[in-house]
């Protein structure tokens, strides 16, 4: 397509530019998408073969760049980010001594803020491939209409917070067009929690998925609770009752649109290997159905430049590589309009390499008026906790059934407490002691497998296999059978506060292309610590109601480890990466204070669009693809207007 | 005495008879209105003998197949349940080595007979290469898109569609074959791409059922030719059963039913500088798919079609899992130590002209990729793959076979070929029998005795699919992209249909299933024909 | 006409398939490792000739019995009669590779220990206990041994080779605090047998169907005994 003719470039083929490439698409506009990393396989032989054959099997390992050489192991030769291309963060090199060493991780981190703030692990991690972050797990939950206006909520006691230019209302349609088209699966009776409302006969594309024999069992530990247990929360009344519902996801309950539907692979991260989850491979193979879409993978957007007039983008400079090759190839790419979908903090990478000394403002970077490009870098802090059922009696759980997650607590993720601390979702885990134990130990049911054939208890089970004697036969299946068959563990995911500290910039160590890293600064404040302090209690509450023995533990190295006092103990406590990476060019009315509006165009340049999940003025609690799935879809609607 | 040796076996994969002599093994109830009257062939190997006891048989007599024989294989019909031993007539063959035999033989006979003139079933020795065949007549089979119609519609069986375009020049010829294009009539399962011929043809798919799969489908009691129905209150504790295939126990006639049988077919589209008489041939009206760029009425070809791949997919009842073969053309694809050969020797190892290869191309022709997108037929190029701006060729369809043929499919092959001497159907060829190897599995009718399921029980754990053997099969032209031997992600018949559902919903009444003897199930029995229901 | 481009008579006298008569590779065969095996094991694909011998097929069984006996998984199992994947091909080779010495004396440890091989269903497909230690017992008096039956046992769990040599490390005085594995292919990652003895299937890799997890599993007797056919 000659550069003339393009109606719109979108970077990044992921959930947010295939969304908007494949409505584009239809209305017959003419699209060029620019993908940093590989294209579609033919098939996904090799991505399940890597997947298979790797020994750390971490939500990236199947994905190309690789991680691991033929032995399966990972490998710093094969994939150095000094040297890749498209290079990602894996949660491989998250370690203690590894998350802030740039020679490892992908990230430049940072141990001190600029506020001279100790500065800890972002613990998120993305795919840069066509199809985006595909490992995701597949959750779709809508946002509850109160965390579109916590500025307005409790602004005055956090100046930090913010309100969204939008509310719920303007997004119900979206959401219901975003499920279409995700294919979600979820009992509507269920869903109408904390003011969410359906349109009237509202149905999702599919039945909800069952539950599990896990979620069940917690259900039955958080009825006829006394109040008293509860009070901890906060909540307007002290519940008596905590509900488990079944969380809606993107994952086939019935045939929908070809694919099939889940048959409890249990592996949904890193990836399914009968396509039941959706990924964004779906939506992008129906757009370039259509002749005017073309997309060219191993092109790697490197900046952005604008007319002479400051107000429009004019072209975008990009360089292709090739595989096996060190030759690269750079040039320009001109359209109409441009879509950059290429992740928070890649998104936010390339407009801070994208200088421009003319602009008459301070930050002389593409879009940043309000100097907040790269700025309040939000994730959902993770806190997971895993117990055990009593051996003896019928107290079986069976882990490592059905899909990944199945139900979660949705009921305490809005009320008053969002004044003092972050309000939170948890889920429940279907897959035991899997990941909990990987970064402390190593995965399960490994490490149980050889706390008894080897004779150690590096599971610190409590009734321990003896020291340096084995297990074998019967008494070796049914030791295992009795442990595993009665292994859990649940999530926390605590909404995190902006602060304008965190933030991603650009670092001074290069990827293969010569192009800065990014650079990142961040921790979590007092306010999502209070958020877990408040998980922490109740997970001790169901804990304790299931009869459970609490297996949770805290590394002493662990990077992201701090100390609170709770009751009067003081309580080891930590949090994970949940992969929702939000905020660094949000979305608002004032463009002193934000750097989109709500149809996430850029306030400085108006034909420059900045989608995904950066856009989001505040995080809340609900995992970020739905909604924003749901913006690119009322994104790409503006912009069909336009072209 | 021959009774007590093949039960010293021990394997209740040798079936048929045992029954009769009162043995312990559950018959399962005769599903309604199954009438065990229809003659079965009842031969398992080249050498007629005991089917109870295949050992008898004298392994010097196999080759070469005398005349007797041959008009019998080729005369006998269709089997209606497989008939497997683990012993065979060579000491040297393990029992899996013979029972793989068995089914490889099962499906030769089979493909022989459903590729039998329709007019004259017997009569595949002497037909032509352009003689309709039994499973191309629409007394026998029905193509899936003539029972799942636009707005759930109850199909009939003596109904064919015929897409407007088509019509006039069907009026002019009743009898034609009619293709009716959608997406998967060119794009492989799962959207993997379509083929893309070395005349720069689209290849066909097309799919069909036989009369005891539909008469399932529109039952009144269990209708489920529509996404309504399905999701129905009427549906809603149903498991879904086909039909299997069986022979008749109580008299030892050998007559029985067929059961249940699904194909499906890849079609080369003749230009004329093909060779006709290399392939089964039929002229057909084919109606283009509609395009996400075109969405007019799609325009009605007149083609003639070769047939170059051939699936048969048949339920038994001691394979409620079914049986999975597949047959393909014999010039199709070259395998990958055909090419290493040529390559280390051009004179002594040529290589043929191909359907899906190109011999001249070996530089820079990357094997089993996709064409580059979009895929779909543009209504002006009728049938042609686009071409590039200069008007040169953009793409053809580079297939190598990944997993070469076994030696003993290859002797089976030159078997077979052999005995269909100088008609058409020697040029065709198996690929494979996938089958499920466990016994224990397979013989499973109810988990649990109080809670009597239907014989196919898809609650057997860990593994309803019974350890198909072989683990991997691929027919080149059907799923082209998925070949290999990564689990899950490669071309396995039973490990991608054992996922197959439905529409089905759980009853809104029912209680929480973790014990629940009404275990809710929207299993499909192997087939996605039920999710295309509309 | 020939139907294939090899169409001269086979030069293996036999297929590396079933183990009835088995091409079991003989302990005094050095293989390539698992990539040669991976060859052998489909279903009569042809393989060069490997020297048979009585010994062979007795060591296959015997590898089979002590796996048996160690993993506590019927031998039926381990190795059904009809083997469609057989996986103690690619075992027994990986293992013979790795420590040919240590492992012809776990052999030879296995058939003086003259185990019984079960004869019956269910619960009475599996070694018995007293048999099992007496076993270990003779398996764990030689510190060669001790660890490699232990790294058998986790490769039949789970697809996977943990070196003998860490897992002595990792139950010594100064543990380190991770040990390594190599998955030895995606097929015998699927075929682990650990995750079944926990009534489920490895991650990654499910042969049952939709809505399966919402109820109990079936007995563990389903996922490890064997019967001789099927419960009508």
């Amino acid at each position: 397509m000659a550069n003339d003719d393009i109606d719109v470039v979108i970077v990044g083929a992921g959930f947010a530019g295939a969304l908007i490439a494949n409505e584009l698409a239809k209305q017959g506009k003419k699209i060029v998408i620019l993908e940093a990393g590989g294209g579609v396989p033919t098939n996904i032989n090799d991505y399940m073969e890597r997947f298979y054959k790797a020994q750390d099997k971490v939500p990236e390992v199947p994905y190309t760049p690789p991680l691991t050489n033929t032995d399966g192991h990972f490998d710093q030769g094969v994939n150095d980010p000094d040297k890749v291309r498209a290079g990602r963060p894996t949660v491989r090199t998250l370690g203690p001594g590894a998350w802030n060493d740039p020679k490892q991780s992908y990230f430049d981190q940072l141990t001190k803020r600029e506020d001279g703030q100790k500065a800890t692990p972002f613990s998120s991690t993305y795919d840069r491939v066509a199809g985006g972050t595909s490992h995701w797990l597949g959750t779709c939950l809508r946002f509850v209409p109160n965390d579109f206006k916590l500025g307005s909520l409790y602004g005055k006691s956090l100046p930090d917070l913010v309100d969204w230019p939008i509310g719920y209302e303007d997004l119900v349609d979206w959401y219901g067009k975003a499920e279409a088209e995700l294919g979600v699966s979820a009992n509507v009776e269920e869903q109408a929690y904390l003011d969410i409302t359906f349109p009237p006969q509202y149905a999702y594309p599919m039945p909800g998925i069952p539950e599990s024999l896990t979620d069940k069992a917690i259900r039955a530990a958080l009825e006829n609770l006394i109040p008293a247990e509860t009070a901890f929360l906060k909540m307007a009344q002290p519940p008596t009752k905590i509900n488990v519902v079944g969380t809606p996801a993107a994952r086939n309950s019935q045939p929908y649109r070809n694919r099939r539907a889940c048959a409890g692979n249990t592996n949904c991260i890193p990836i399914c290997p009968i396509q039941a989850k959706y990924d964004p491979t779906i939506t992008l193979n129906e757009a370039l159905s259509h002749k005017h879409v073309t997309m060219m993978k191993h092109t790697v957007a490197r900046e952005i430049i604008l007319d002479a007039d400051l107000r429009n983008v004019s072209e975008i400079r990009y360089t292709s590589y090739k595989l096996g090759s060190n030759e690269t190839a750079t040039a320009s790419i001109k359209a109409k309009i441009f879509v950059i979908a290429a992740n928070a903090i890649e998104t936010a990478r390339l407009l801070l390499m994208s200088k421009d000394e003319a602009l008459p403002y301070k930050a002389k970077t593409v879009a940043n008026r309000s100097g907040m490009v790269g700025r309040n870098l939000m994730d959902h802090p993770y806190y997971l906790a895993w117990g055990q059922l009593p051996l003896t009696g019928a107290h079986q759980l069976w882990p490592y059934r059905g899909p990944l997650i199945t139900s979660g607590i949705e009921d305490l993720r809005d009320g008053a407490f969002r004044g003092e601390r972050g309000a939170f979702r948890m889920d429940i885990g279907n897959e035991g002691w899997n990941f909990v134990m990987a970064g402390i130990v190593g995965s399960d049911p490994h490490t149980t497998a050889i706390d008894f054939i080897n004779g150690v208890n590096r599971s610190l089970f409590k009734q321990p296999p003896r020291d340096g004697v084995g297990v074998f036969g019967p008494a070796l299946t049914k030791a295992l059978n009795d442990n595993i068959t009665r292994q859990f563990r649940i999530g926390f995911l605590i909404e995190q506060t902006p602060n304008a500290h965190n933030r991603v910039m650009l670092s001074e160590h290069t990827d293969g292309l010569g192009l800065p890293r990014p650079q990142i600064a961040y921790n979590i404040s007092p306010y999502e610590k209070q958020g877990i302090v408040a998980a922490y209690q109740l997970k001790e509450l169901i804990f304790r109601r299931m009869g459970a023995t609490d297996y949770t533990r805290v590394a002493d190295d662990d990077p992201t480890r701090f100390e609170e006092k709770i009751n009067g103990n003081t309580v080891a406590l930590n949090y994970g990466g949940a992969g929702h990476i939000m905020g660094t060019y949000r979305m608002g009315t004032d463009p002193d204070q934000s750097v989109v509006d709500s149809y996430q165009r850029s306030h400085d340049h108006d034909n420059l669009y900045l989608v995904g999940s950066g856009t989001f003025p505040t995080g809340a609690t609900a995992n970020p693809t739905l909604t924003l799935s749901a913006l690119a879809l009322r994104t790409a609607e503006r912009i069909a207007r336009r072209v | 005495m021959y009774l007590n040796r093949s039960l010293a076996v021990g394997i209740v994969g040798v079936l048929v008879f045992a029954g009769s002599l009162g043995q312990a093994q559950t018959t399962p109830p005769a599903p309604a209105g199954n009438v065990l009257g229809h003659p079965c062939n009842l031969l398992h190997d080249l050498v007629p003998s005991d089917p109870n006891n295949p050992a008898t048989s004298d392994r010097n007599k196999q080759t070469p197949v005398d005349a007797t024989t041959k008009d019998k294989i080729l005369t006998s019909g269709l089997p209606c349940a497989e008939i497997i031993s683990a012993n065979g007539p060579d000491p040297t063959k393990s029992s899996i080595e013979n029972r793989q035999r068995g089914f490889d033989f099962y499906s030769w006979l089979t493909f022989i007979a459903l590729n039998s003139p329709a007019s004259n079933p017997k009569g595949i020795g002497s037909s032509k290469a352009d003689t309709p065949t039994i499973w191309e007549d629409k007394k026998n089979f029905i193509p899936l898109l003539d029972v799942m119609l636009p707005g759930g519609a109850k199909p009939n069986w003596d109904t064919r569609i015929v897409p407007p375009a088509c019509q006039s020049k069907h009026e002019a010829n009743k009898g034609v074959m009619v293709v009716k294009m959608i997406e998967e009539s060119f794009n492989q399962p799962f959207k993997t791409g379509p083929l893309i011929d070395q005349r720069n043809n689209y290849a066909i798919f097309d799919i069909l059922m036989n009369r005891a799969m539909f008469d399932y489908i529109v039952d009144d009691k269990h209708p489920l030719y529509s996404q309504a129905l399905q999701a129905s209150g009427l549906n809603s504790n149903l498991r879904i059963d086909f039909p299997p295939g069986r022979h008749d126990k109580k008299t030892g006639s050998g007559a029985g039913d067929p059961g249940s049988i699904m194909i499906k077919v890849s079609w080369k589209i003749l230009d004329p500088e093909d060779d006709n008489s290399k392939f089964h041939h039929v002229q057909a009206l084919v109606a283009m798919p509609r395009t996400p760029d075109e969405q007019s009425d799609p325009p009605c070809l007149e083609k003639t079609l070769g047939l170059v791949g051939f699936h048969v997919v048949h339920k038994t009842e001691d394979r409620p899992q079914w049986i999975w073969t597949s047959f393909e053309h014999i010039d199709n694809v070259p395998e990958q130590n055909d090419i290493d050969a040529h390559k280390a020797d051009p004179v002594a190892h040529k290589l043929k002209l191909y359907n899906f290869f190109d011999r001249a191309c070996t530089d820079n022709c990357p094997i089993n990729e996709a064409p580059p997108r979009p895929w779909d037929p543009e209504h002006k190029n009728g049938l042609k793959f686009r071409l590039k701006e200069n008007g040169g060729v953009l793409f053809n369809s580079q297939i190598v076979r990944t997993t070469p043929l076994t030696k003993a499919t290859n002797d089976i092959n030159d078997e077979f070929d052999a005995i269909l001497g100088d008609t058409v159907w020697k040029n065709y060829i198996l690929i494979g029998t996938q089958w499920p190897s466990g016994f224990p599995c397979t013989a499973d009718h109810s988990v649990r005795p109080d809670a009597p399921d239907p014989r196919t029980d898809f609650d057997k754990q860990p593994d309803m699919n019974c350890a198909p053997a072989p683990t991997f099969l691929a027919n080149s032209t059907l799923e082209t992209f998925s070949q290999g031997t990564v689990p899950q992600a490669s071309s396995s018949c039973m490990a991608c249909h054992g996922n197959a559902t439905s529409f089905l919903r759980r009853p809104k009444d029912s209680k929480d299933q973790s014990d629940s003897k009404e275990k809710f199930m929207n299993q499909s029995d192997f087939t996605f024909m039920l999710e295309k229901a509309r | 006409m020939s139907k294939s481009t090899h169409g001269e008579p086979a030069q293996t006298t036999q297929s590396a398939v079933d183990h009835d008569h088995a091409a079991g590779i003989s302990r005094r065969t050095v293989l390539a490792g698992a990539a040669a095996t991976a060859a052998a094991v489909t279903i009569g694909a042809d393989t060069p000739a490997v020297a048979q011998s009585a010994d062979s097929k007795q060591d296959m069984e015997t590898f089979v019995t002590l796996s048996a006996a160690l993993t506590g998984i019927a031998p039926k199992l381990l190795a059904p009669e009809t083997d469609s994947v057989g996986i103690k091909h690619d075992y027994f080779s990986w293992v013979n590779t790795k420590q040919p010495v240590a492992f012809a004396r776990l052999l030879q440890i296995t058939k003086t220990a003259a185990i019984q091989n079960p004869a019956g269903d269910g619960a009475d497909s599996i070694i018995k206990q007293a048999d099992v230690d007496r076993l270990v017992q003779a398996m764990e008096s030689n510190a060669d041994t001790k660890f490699l039956v232990r790294s058998i046992v986790l490769m039949w769990y789970l697809g996977s080779w943990y070196e003998p040599a860490d897992l002595k490390a990792l139950a010594g005085s100064s543990p380190p605090s991770f040990i390594g594995h190599t998955v030895i292919s995606p097929k015998a990652y699927t075929q682990g047998w650990l995750w079944h003895v926990a009534q489920a299937h490895p991650m990654g890799y499910s042969d049952m169907q939709f809505g399966y997890w919402t109820r109990k599993p079936a007995p563990i007797e389903d996922f490890i005994t064997s019967r001789s056919k099927g419960k009508t």
